[in-house]
């Protein structure tokens, strides 16, 4: 009876409307995906904690970076910081996480009892993966991951469709007809995902429009995305598109000096300038994690060796127009943009994506 | 009278004084991490309690801690061999990589062989990888008297890059996005050795090669050969030992043991090769030597302090929040203490020497 309530006032913490709709959303996208797992659900360990007069579901998030990277991280960080405030949740934060010392931090959470551990890193799903089924009473989850275990949650953003509305928007505003797109390397399959989406979006109002892709090969090395982008503004480049961790406002911070457009990622930068700033192209941690907290908070997420797919519907990424542009820029743009976003989410709209194995 | 029965008794046991005041340094030195760890708000009790628990609260942790002390073990080892034998290795790191290079190649070609030959020959490999890299160190230095500081050093530069290189290229895992090689096959992985840990057999042959070398070092002619070089390779070259060679036996071994450090690593730990594999062991490998005093008890000792300090500092950050920077700051308090505490020691052990009656 105390598990009951304990799951009952958990699953009832009231949020605002739009994690209502997310978490909706979530509902039933995951369960079009979700299958049976012999790993112990967030709910038991609720009640396990309830019963021993803990209150307290031990809950682990790790990250690559820094906590402080006005990206992901802090993004990530922030969101846990309300949830676990929201659900009563003991969260263990470690930073600094690469992919050498990832294998021993999950491992170590997962030894000591914490029975959520969740990384926020996407890269690191597939360590977390080949991890899971060593602890078959743990539940681990992957920000975006693309790999997922039995006991495992991925949930991933598609990748393009938000990118693929930065296009459009880019594609509508460039004199130039050169667009520049900034990410650590240039092969990996989530690059080269953002190329053709945002090639595609561009192309779709503007068929002169091409994209200049470079990489920084770093997610910290402020100085190289500074050099790549005055590569791209000196290649004729007028409006740049940033998706490289800490260096995203050190390069739309470059754009506004120099007077060339700049579209954010991941978390809305629109404040970084009101007259260079198009918009936002987000994939915010925080999304992930409330779908992915409450749902398995209340039942509706468990682990699955496949991961979940989420798009702009489902709330999982979103674009944000910068509001300065509205009285800058023509209204064809927000036009077409409103069309493009209406296509994705009905589905009329795709982009062949380079045929990767992630 | 008690004096002097005193004097006698740590003059004739002087681990005691080395043991004994190094551990005085840590604790001074966690003192002052503990009022660090007060100021920003953290009960540095319980911070210490979970650094603790983490090394040896649970057999888990404990697999963990011996985990790293292995390949740490071996580039200490490394070093201090070359240093006693007049060659500055600073190469630990690049000879590291090599040798995990050389395991992974081999590895990959050994699936349908029986596990103890495979793994034998994917060590072996490792050992000889290492010892190729610091060769190339040795003979720039033979033919052109080129300073081993700077060549050792620019060959961890290469050699990390080569990897680097690889391991997003020639040698990536189709079947990954990460850049990283495939996982070596399950018959060439060093086995568990203690039920509920993932401590490899691993430390087993770090300990073994620390006994072999300590025998060939300090029991052989070849080893007093490169001890003599190290000392003074003029005088060791009057004596009619050939300096040369001495240097390049202590150069190839030196490198080996580094190589061995890597291959332990893939095969019992990491298991596939990526850029940032070795996490500094090569570098370290160098501050345990030094703080060892080149002693094997002495690098056995601080070998575990650092690999104990890694693994306990993690688990302060994850039980009690305790920050990044602040961890690092806490280790290096702690080494410097322990480094500066061996100078109270020579002082220490020079007045016992002194007050030692002559005849």
């Amino acid at each position: 009876m105390v598990n009951l309530t304990m799951v009952a006032l958990l699953a009832g913490c009231g949020g605002n409307s739009s994690s209502s709709s997310t978490t909706a959303a979530a509902k039933s996208a995951a369960s079009a995906v979700a299958t049976e797992t012999a790993a112990a659900s967030l709910n038991e360990t609720v009640a396990a904690a309830a019963s021993t007069g803990t209150g307290k579901v031990k809950v682990a998030w790790i990250c690559e970076g820094i906590l402080t990277d006005n990206g992901w991280n802090a993004d990530g960080y922030k969101e846990m910081q309300e949830l676990a405030t929201k659900y009563n949740l003991d969260v263990s934060y470690q930073e600094n996480v690469g992919k050498t010392e990832a294998p021993d931090v999950i491992r170590n959470y997962a030894s000591e009892g914490y029975k959520l551990v969740i990384d926020n890193e996407q890269y690191h799903c597939e360590i977390m993966a080949e991890i899971a089924p060593e602890f078959p009473d743990v539940t681990f989850a992957c920000v975006n991951g693309y790999v997922s275990a039995d006991n495992m949650i991925a949930i991933t953003g598609d990748m393009w469709q938000h990118i693929y509305l930065a296009g459009v928007m880019a594609g509508k505003v460039t004199k130039s007809n050169k667009l520049g797109l900034i990410t650590y390397s240039t092969d990996s399959s989530s690059a080269l995902t953002m190329l053709a989406a945002l090639k595609a979006g561009a192309q779709s109002v503007n068929s002169s429009a091409d994209v200049i892709h470079v990489a920084t090969g770093s997610f910290s090395d402020l100085e190289a995305g500074k050099e790549m982008c005055t590569s791209l503004i000196d290649q004729g480049c007028d409006v740049i598109f940033c998706n490289s961790g800490d260096c995203n406002v050190t390069v739309m911070q470059t754009c506004a000096n120099k007077k060339v457009y700049s579209i954010g990622a991941i978390v809305d930068h629109n404040d970084i300038s009101a007259d260079y700033v198009l918009g936002s192209a987000m994939l915010p941690p925080s999304n992930i994690l409330k779908i992915m907290i409450s749902g398995y908070i209340d039942g509706t997420l468990k682990g699955s060796a496949k991961p979940i797919v989420m798009g702009i519907k489902e709330g999982c990424e979103e674009f944000r127009v910068n509001p300065t542009m509205k009285g800058k820029l023509d209204q064809s743009v927000f036009d077409a943009l409103d069309k493009a976003t209406k296509g994705v989410e009905d589905g009329s709209i795709k982009v062949e994506l380079p045929k990767t194995s992630k | 009278m008690h004096r002097e029965k005193f004097k006698s008794f740590l003059q004739k046991r002087s681990f005691l004084i080395t043991g004994g005041m190094a551990i005085l340094a840590i604790f001074i030195a966690m003192v002052v991490g503990g009022i660090l760890i007060f100021m920003i708000g953290i009960n540095p009790f319980a911070a210490y309690q979970s650094f603790f628990r983490g090394i040896f609260g649970s057999v888990y942790g404990f697999g963990e801690t011996m985990n790293k002390f292995t390949p740490l073990l071996c580039c200490a080892l490394s070093f201090s061999l070359a240093q006693k034998s007049g060659f500055f290795n600073l190469g630990s790191e690049g000879q590291l990589y090599m040798g995990a290079l050389c395991s992974v190649l081999m590895a990959s070609h050994l699936s349908d062989m029986p596990a103890v030959p495979a793994i034998f020959f994917s060590v072996l490999a490792g050992i000889f990888g290492g010892a190729a890299l610091s060769l190339v160190a040795g003979i720039l230095k033979i033919l052109f008297d080129a300073n081993e500081l700077l060549t050792t050093m620019m060959l961890n530069y290469i050699m990390t890059y080569i990897i680097a290189l690889l391991v997003s290229g020639a040698m990536k895992d189709p079947q990954s996005a990460m850049e990283q090689t495939a996982s070596v096959p399950a018959n060439t992985r060093l086995p568990s050795v203690l039920t509920d840990s993932r401590l490899h057999a691993g430390l087993f042959i770090a300990l073994a090669v620390l006994i072999l070398v300590w025998f060939l070092h300090q029991r052989t002619v070849r080893g007093f050969e490169m001890r003599l070089s190290g000392i003074n390779p003029k005088s060791a070259h009057y004596a009619g030992v050939n300096e040369k060679r001495a240097l390049i036996i202590a150069i190839i071994v030196s490198g080996a043991l580094s190589g061995l450090g890597g291959s332990l690593e893939l095969l019992g730990n990491q298991y596939k090769l990526m850029d940032g594999f070795s996490n500094n062991f090569g570098f370290d490998g160098i501050g345990i030597a030094v703080m060892g005093q080149y002693n094997p008890i002495g690098i056995l000792l601080s070998a575990f302090l650092f690999a104990a300090l890694r693994i306990g500092t993690s688990s302060m950050q994850r039980s009690m929040k305790v920050p990044t920077p602040l961890l690092y700051i806490l280790q290096g308090i702690i080494i410097i203490a322990v480094i500066v505490s061996n100078y109270y020691v020579r002082r220490i052990k020079d007045s016992l020497v002194e007050g030692r009656p002559v005849g």
